[in-house]
């Protein structure tokens, strides 16, 4: 939790982060938010849960509210991918929304990369293999830029 | 402990978990082929959306080169679910900033209703102090004139 926070000081200082070092911040009060909320705001969550439905399929209908999607907040740390993309020398200053928008699409991308892959199981095994993901990747034109990083095992 | 160049794995676990049905599972090897290709993915984004910044010729990475990149390198149905994400954050933040507002209006008048009590304190203490002084110093007048 420290580390988090020192990270988002550090950004914050660099770039034009501050909405983001807010964000970090908003995420963690959000988990706890989470905790002390039961019925007070359902109404609203309601609506949080079908608009990230568009945005994004999840399986959390079965009740269980404990992972309450945290409104339109990302799940993935935006500092660190942040980091990640200022990791490109070509890169000097990036805007909030940019860096919004690559986190949300990092989330949307590894969960098209994985229902692409389950299909390849034909639902019948119960364990997501490495063969499917990297077949996967060998059959999608979209997916060959992980080529390299995700190669078909070649037996020795 | 995990290195500060890679994603959290416990996150990552839980986005891949959440894509799968609830009877299935994922191998080890799986969740680090994904976890290489998360961060694949968010430098080719990159890459792609600064060269079409820099076509323009800006310097700065803004949302609308991220959306451009998106198209170019046929992920073109990730765009409209990203335009819903940002609309909603905004208005998000928009509510948020006017609670804030409101909350230090009141904050302000509230403060503004402790100085006054106190000033009208202040004017009934000396009120007192001024009546207590006179009521003094006629007494010792007719004192004086007794003798």
């Amino acid at each position: 939790m420290t580390k988090k926070q020192d990270e988002t000081m550090n950004e914050a200082d660099e770039d034009l982060a501050d909405d983001t070092h807010d964000e970090e911040k908003e995420d963690e009060m959000d988990v706890e938010k989470d905790e002390e909320e039961t019925g007070a705001e359902d109404d609203d969550e309601d609506e949080d849960e079908d608009e990230d439905n568009k945005t994004s399929t999840t399986n959390t209908t079965d009740g269980k509210k404990k992972i309450k999607k945290k409104s339109v907040n990302t799940h993935l740390p935006v500092a660190r991918i942040r980091r990640i993309i200022k990791s490109d020398k070509d890169v000097k200053l990036i805007a909030n929304d940019a860096t919004l928008l690559i986190t949300k699409s990092t989330e949307l991308f590894l969960d098209f990369i994985v229902r692409e892959s389950y299909k390849k199981t034909t639902g019948k095994r119960k364990i997501l293999q490495y063969k499917d993901i990297a077949s996967t990747v060998k059959e999608i034109e979209s997916l060959e830029f992980l080529s390299d990083i995700i190669p078909p095992k070649v037996l020795t | 402990m995990s290195e500060n160049s890679d994603l959290p794995n416990a996150i990552l676990a839980r986005i891949i978990k959440q894509a799968l049905p609830e009877n299935v599972q994922i191998a080890n090897e799986s969740k680090l082929a994904l976890a290489k290709a998360a961060k694949v993915w968010i430098h080719y984004l990159t890459a792609c959306s600064i060269d079409i910044c820099q076509n323009a010729g800006r310097s700065t990475l803004s949302g609308k080169d991220v959306i451009a990149a998106l198209d170019e390198i046929d992920f073109s149905q990730f765009i409209e679910p990203l335009e819903e994400f940002i609309a909603v954050t905004k208005k998000e933040k928009e509510s948020k900033e006017k609670e804030n507002k409101d909350s230090k209006e009141k904050d302000t008048s509230s403060k503004d209703k402790d100085s006054k009590d106190n000033k009208d304190k202040d004017s009934k203490d000396s009120k007192d102090k001024d009546t207590t002084s006179t009521s003094t110093s006629t007494s010792s007048s007719t004192s004086k004139d007794k003798k």
